[in-house]
């Protein structure tokens, strides 16, 4: 009788105390849209609190855009929203609106700022390790090969493949790139990407260059687990065709823009290999291939570029032409999909960074709105209640959004304050623009040119520019400077992780990069095979 | 008669002969020396120009500078360290004044020999020379061009108001196929690393001197004006 009463005071406290907030409230401020769409957003959190947690995943993505810091995630969704004809600032990245997120710190074992290769080895294997290595732990050396060996680190890749998922990497950049290495391979120097990449003396030791790793997959995880039996690596895409082709000019793709496109000094054709090893297998190197992959295919190996993939807005000056992310994503998922014990895909945009070191704001943004909609491909693909998705970064770059630019003002525009029509003047009497980079090469007015990589024709020019005149919201122009360096720095601040679907909620606080990985590992219970 | 015949025809195939040019202008190496005056300041620079079809070099003592002409006629420049034995690979660009195949190949651009006026015509053969002049401000340009070899015999570039002169002259052309391939094949066994890889690679410690050293478009050679571009007066298109 007593519990009783005490419960029912105990619930009309409650109600009475919140009819007596409502109440409190003016009608200015409860009546506000921005007030009841709060409110909604805040009931949504509390019924997904409440909801039954599901943590096991039949299938698992990661996405990772390189060198998406937060300051890109903000600029590149107010430019989506303003290519809508909207003011931007109120829209939201497709992942943004995930119901989960953290707060994710990057940092090497040896630095306060990070590299590709450190921080995709902790997202991928649960092991925070050093700048430059790949696949390795901390007590390796950079560039000693005899140093990699007993220090492997298994990947989520890896045991996804031990456990008979199927698996998939794709990357806008070369797939022997850092970040969609550290999926595959082992290696004390993320630039042995052939085996012209490496010394003598790496070779003579026994270490294997990384493009020569990703043909030898099924192999190199077979000789590591002796008994295991698996079927390789079954969706692979991206870029840097020269470091599986020889050296000879018979080797060269349809497409190839140099006179030798390939950069193998061993005369190995990894391509020829990987379709003589797989000869039910697809191999498409341009867009035409990619239209013309089977519905029934279940292992996919394309190589769109001699080197990096096309910056999205570049993307139509391809010689033979290419597929988007988006594309790319979706197919993956079509024939990954077809293992009933499901699939564990690795995502990369890898050429925000590019953008990025370059000094060129609007390919970077660009870039992240393509990976946006790459990851809405896969939210639109894939069923909620079985596949986790995690959206991540590796690093930051020193990329700022500065001054007190109006509500809708031109993200890429210069800055015009509250009220006003005209560009601010800064202390110079000159206007300046809203996102700009700490260090880098600084200004330069390409105007129509959609290659970011343009820009390091000349040198750095930092500074101050009078910008009167200039239009500073083309894919030519690239944003003022303070430091000169010859390439735009990545930036040491963290970086954010999005989730949904199976175990998303256990994405939360702050955490350490290498936490990814167990979030992955938790959701396909991969270590407990 | 006969004999008259005979010289006759000794003369015009004397004469064909001489017309003719055996060097191929698309594989050989050119010596050059370069004297820039600025008032009572001189400096003198070697530049050796190599040719090898779609590809042309600029070596200079530190650093030799490669243009490859691609199958999309984009120019894609390499800058090679020759100590160091290292390259860094610049993407390929369209961007316009910039990369100037025919600015790389003979060192003066097409353009402005276009706009040059033609004063005479001697000798023949391989010897055959163009005497180009062109005055454009306070600029004036002098140009001895070797046509069949597509070669720069003698460019002087004076501007009296600056008081500066650039004089670039040929020492000496070599046409044997095999050291130009072996030049080629040199350069293409550096390891080279591509321009948008640096910024990711900034602890390689080649990479960070390379970053002190300068930009491409400077020039090993000296031979190109404060803006990067090459000497070719005028606007550029």
């Amino acid at each position: 009788m007593k519990i009783k009463t005490v419960a029912t005071a105990v619930v009309l406290t409650l109600s009475f105390s919140a009819v007596s907030h409502a109440n409190v409230l003016p009608s200015s401020q409860k009546d506000s849209s921005w007030y009841s769409a709060a409110q909604a957003k805040l009931t949504t959190k509390t019924a997904q609190a409440q909801a039954v947690k599901n943590n096991k995943a039949k299938n698992v993505i990661l996405f990772v855009g390189d060198g998406m810091g937060i300051s890109t995630l903000t600029a590149a969704r107010i430019l989506q929203g303003q290519r809508n004809n909207q003011p931007g600032e109120e829209g939201y990245l497709s992942f943004e609106k995930f119901p989960y997120s953290a707060q994710v710190k990057t940092y090497n074992v040896d630095a306060q700022t990070p590299d590709s290769a450190g921080t995709m080895t902790a997202m991928i294997s649960g092991v925070k390790t050093d700048v430059g290595v790949i696949g390795v732990n901390e007590d390796v050396e950079r560039g000693k090969c005899s140093t990699a060996i007993g220090n492997e680190l298994l990947t989520a890749t890896e045991l996804a493949e031990i456990k008979g998922l199927a698996t998939g990497i794709i990357s806008t950049a070369r797939i022997t790139h850092a970040t969609p290495a550290a999926t595959y391979a082992k290696s004390a120097n993320r630039n042995w990407e052939d085996i012209s990449d490496m010394p003598e003396e790496a070779v003579e030791a026994g270490c294997e260059d990384i493009a020569s790793q990703l043909i030898n997959f099924e192999k190199n995880l077979e000789a590591r687990f002796l008994g295991t039996d698996i079927d390789g690596l079954d969706f692979v895409m991206g870029g840097g065709r020269r470091h599986f082709l020889p050296k000879e000019a018979e080797a060269n793709s349809a497409d190839a823009m140099s006179a030798v496109e390939g950069d193998r000094t061993d005369g190995r054709n990894l391509v020829t290999e990987w379709q003589t090893h797989y000869p039910n297998g697809t191999y498409v190197m341009d867009q035409a291939g990619f239209d013309a992959i089977s519905d029934d295919a279940t292992k996919v190996f394309g190589l769109f570029n001699e080197s990096h993939m096309q910056y999205e807005a570049d993307r139509a000056n391809d010689i033979a032409g290419e597929p988007s992310l988006t594309d790319m994503t979706t197919k993956a998922i079509d024939v990954l999909g077809k293992n009933d014990k499901g699939f564990f895909l690795t995502v990369e945009s890898g050429r925000i960074d590019h953008a990025h070191h370059a000094g060129n704001a609007y390919n970077a943004l660009n870039d992240t709105i393509e990976f946006a909609k790459a990851v809405q491909a896969a939210v639109d693909n894939t069923n909620p209640e079985e596949t986790l998705i995690l959206v991540t970064a590796d690093h930051s770059h020193v990329f700022t959004i500065a001054g007190y630019p109006k509500r809708g003002n031109p993200i890429l525009g210069k800055v015009v304050g509250v009220g006003q029509t005209t560009p601010t003047l800064a202390a110079d009497n000159m206007p300046y623009t809203t996102v700009g980079y700490a260090n880098g090469l600084g200004f330069r007015n390409l105007v129509d040119e959609t290659n970011a990589d343009a820009g390091y024709a000349s040198g750095p020019v930092a500074g101050r520019v009078e910008l009167n005149g200039v239009d500073t919201n083309t894919p030519g122009f690239h944003q003022e400077t303070t430091v000169p360096l010859s390439s735009e720095t990545h930036a040491g601040e963290d970086i954010s992780l999005h989730a949904t679907g199976p175990g998303a909620h256990l994405a939360q606080g702050v955490i350490e990069q290498n936490v990814v990985f167990h979030l992955i590992n938790q959701a396909l219970e991969l270590t407990q095979q | 008669m006969k004999k008259a015949l005979f010289i006759l025809t000794a003369l015009v195939s004397s004469n064909t002969f001489a017309q003719q040019c055996d060097i191929n202008a698309a594989q050989l190496k050119a010596d050059y020396k370069i004297i820039n005056t600025h008032k009572a300041q001189q400096s003198t620079q070697l530049l050796t120009l190599w040719r090898d079809h779609q590809q042309v070099a600029h070596q200079g003592e530190m650093i030799t500078e490669l243009w490859q002409q691609l199958s999309n006629n984009q120019l894609r420049p390499i800058r090679f360290f020759n100590a160091e034995q290292r390259g860094i690979e610049y993407q390929p660009s369209e961007v316009r004044g910039v990369q100037n195949w025919s600015a790389k190949n003979q060192l003066v651009d097409s353009h402005l020999i276009e706009k040059m006026t033609l004063v005479n015509t001697q000798g023949e053969g391989c010897d055959q020379v163009k005497n180009y002049v062109l005055t454009e401000g306070d600029t004036q340009f002098k140009l001895t061009f070797l046509p069949q070899s597509k070669l720069v015999k003698t460019f002087r570039v004076t501007n009296e108001k600056g008081q500066t002169e650039t004089v670039l002259s040929l020492n000496k052309v070599n046409s044997d196929a095999q050291v130009i391939t072996a030049q080629f094949a040199k350069l293409d066994n550096f390891q080279t690393t591509d321009y948008a890889d640096i910024g990711d690679n900034e602890s390689d410690p080649f990479l960070a001197k390379m970053i002190n050293l300068g930009f491409i478009e400077h020039g090993a050679t000296g031979f190109y004006n404060q803006q990067g571009e090459a000497i070719q007066g005028g606007h550029h298109h």
